[in-house]
């Protein structure tokens, strides 16, 4: 491979001469085996560490990075051998779909969603004798995993700034049973149902947000309260279980 | 038999149980729906899921929410509804395949569709890394108030071109 002449080039132009090479290499003018991507990619990045954090142009970078993948992935089919090149041909006579032949076909299913968005309309006003709303919710409680709500903790634990990283175990403001009876209370206080925002609120400590969410994980887990999402990115709402209904599955 | 099921009852299944023919059954069931008209009855037997169920009728709906204290009923984005579309058209069909015709990346709301039934794993697909094949649940059908799947508007009608179709052809041919 060659030795490509980069110390003369200024940078302004760096980009250029990589578009140019890989212009060159397309129409066949250069054999790709003759580049050193090597020695590209690292003037680059050597100029890229050099440079200020601000002063780099996010666009001409995106386009340095397509040519220099195209110019990569060109060199890398050549590496192939040529038996699996006429494989490859053959396949593509029924697989060569172009972006516009994908987006041709997004568009058909696009154009669906006012069918779909219509016959859901007519069907919400209808109750079907097996498929009550209350039917509906018990089988997503059935469903319901715990990915959900970890995500929710996560996302509440990383939205506050924390000065202090660290919990001191020895100083215990708040344990689980404590949570337990709050968390009921809150619940008698808003007629069995709480959304996650008011259980955990973002005034509370890391320590408290933590306590409260293993306390919730509890009476999940003990069956006595189910929660639902209706809506992607919407709150969730935690119910409580009936009591009276809770005795009689017990008795069961 | 339609009051006590918990899914709608199929011809099929009605047959089997009471022993008399489909003939009988479909009448029957024809006659009764014309009865419930006839005399303006709250609820009508609907088809719907590839059976038949009872229904109240939507005029109706006001009083049945407030006897499920205003209980919101699950209603799909627009997403949901085009990841549906393209799953239920081309099934079974891996999230790849989705991800193709959609451009983004579906994983979260497969996972939301599954988790609500809307979608369900169906298998493997025999090539590379083996993904998983999905197709639409009987869930779906009762969501939209389908009958069957042949419910569906035929794809090649929706007036786009016919030429590039091929790609519907080999998802649909993704269980094979």
């Amino acid at each position: 491979m060659k030795k490509n002449n980069l110390g003369e080039i200024k940078i302004e132009h760096y980009i250029d001469y990589v578009q140019e090479l890989f212009n060159k290499v397309r129409n066949n003018e250069i054999d790709p085996n003759e580049i050193c991507l090597l020695d590209i990619i690292e003037k680059y990045i050597e100029h890229i560490i050099n440079s200020r954090p601000n002063s780099i142009d996010i666009d001409i970078a995106a386009d340095f990075l397509i040519s220099i993948s195209s110019l990569i992935l060109w060199k890398s089919n050549l590496l192939l051998p040529i038996q699996q090149e006429q494989v490859e041909d053959d396949f593509e006579e029924n697989t060569d779909f172009t972006d516009e032949d994908y987006w041709l076909e997004y568009k058909k299913y696009h154009s669906l969603i006012n069918f779909f968005e219509d016959k859901e309309v007519m069907q919400k006003d209808i109750y079907l004798t097996h498929l009550s709303p209350k039917i509906e919710k018990e089988e997503q409680y059935q469903r319901n995993d715990f990915s959900d709500l970890i995500l929710a903790i996560e996302s509440i634990l990383s939205r506050k700034n924390y000065n202090n990283n660290t919990i001191n175990f020895k100083k215990r403001e708040y344990n689980i049973l404590q949570k337990i009876k709050d968390i009921e209370k809150q619940f008698k206080m808003n007629k069995g149902e709480l959304s996650f925002r008011k259980i955990i609120s973002f005034k509370y400590s890391r320590l408290e947000i933590i306590v409260t969410f293993l306390a919730l994980l509890e009476l999940i887990c003990q069956g006595k309260v189910y929660y639902n999402q209706s809506k992607n990115f919407g709150d969730i709402i935690f119910f409580r279980k009936d009591d009276k209904k809770l005795t009689t599955k017990r008795k069961q | 038999m339609l009051f006590v099921s918990n899914k709608p009852l199929s011809i099929k299944e009605i047959k089997n149980i009471t022993g008399k023919e489909k003939k009988y059954v479909k009448e029957t069931i024809e006659k009764l729906q014309s009865e419930y008209q006839k005399s303006n009855s709250p609820f009508f037997i609907q088809e719907v899921a590839r059976g038949f169920s009872f229904a109240t009728k939507p005029e109706y709906a006001e009083w049945i929410k407030k006897l499920y204290n205003n209980e919101k009923r699950y209603v799909l984005s627009k997403a949901s509804i085009e990841t549906l579309a393209i799953v239920a058209y081309n099934q079974p069909i891996t999230r790849m395949e989705i991800e193709k015709i959609r451009g983004v990346n579906c994983t979260t709301l497969l996972l939301n569709l599954l988790k609500n039934n809307f979608i369900k794993i169906c298998g493997r697909k025999k090539v590379a890394g083996n993904p998983l094949l999905y197709r639409v649940t009987e869930r779906f059908l009762l969501h939209f108030g389908l009958k069957s799947m042949s419910d569906l508007p035929p794809i090649d009608e929706l007036g786009f071109s016919n030429e590039k179709s091929q790609i519907t052809k080999i998802f649909s041919n993704a269980g094979d």
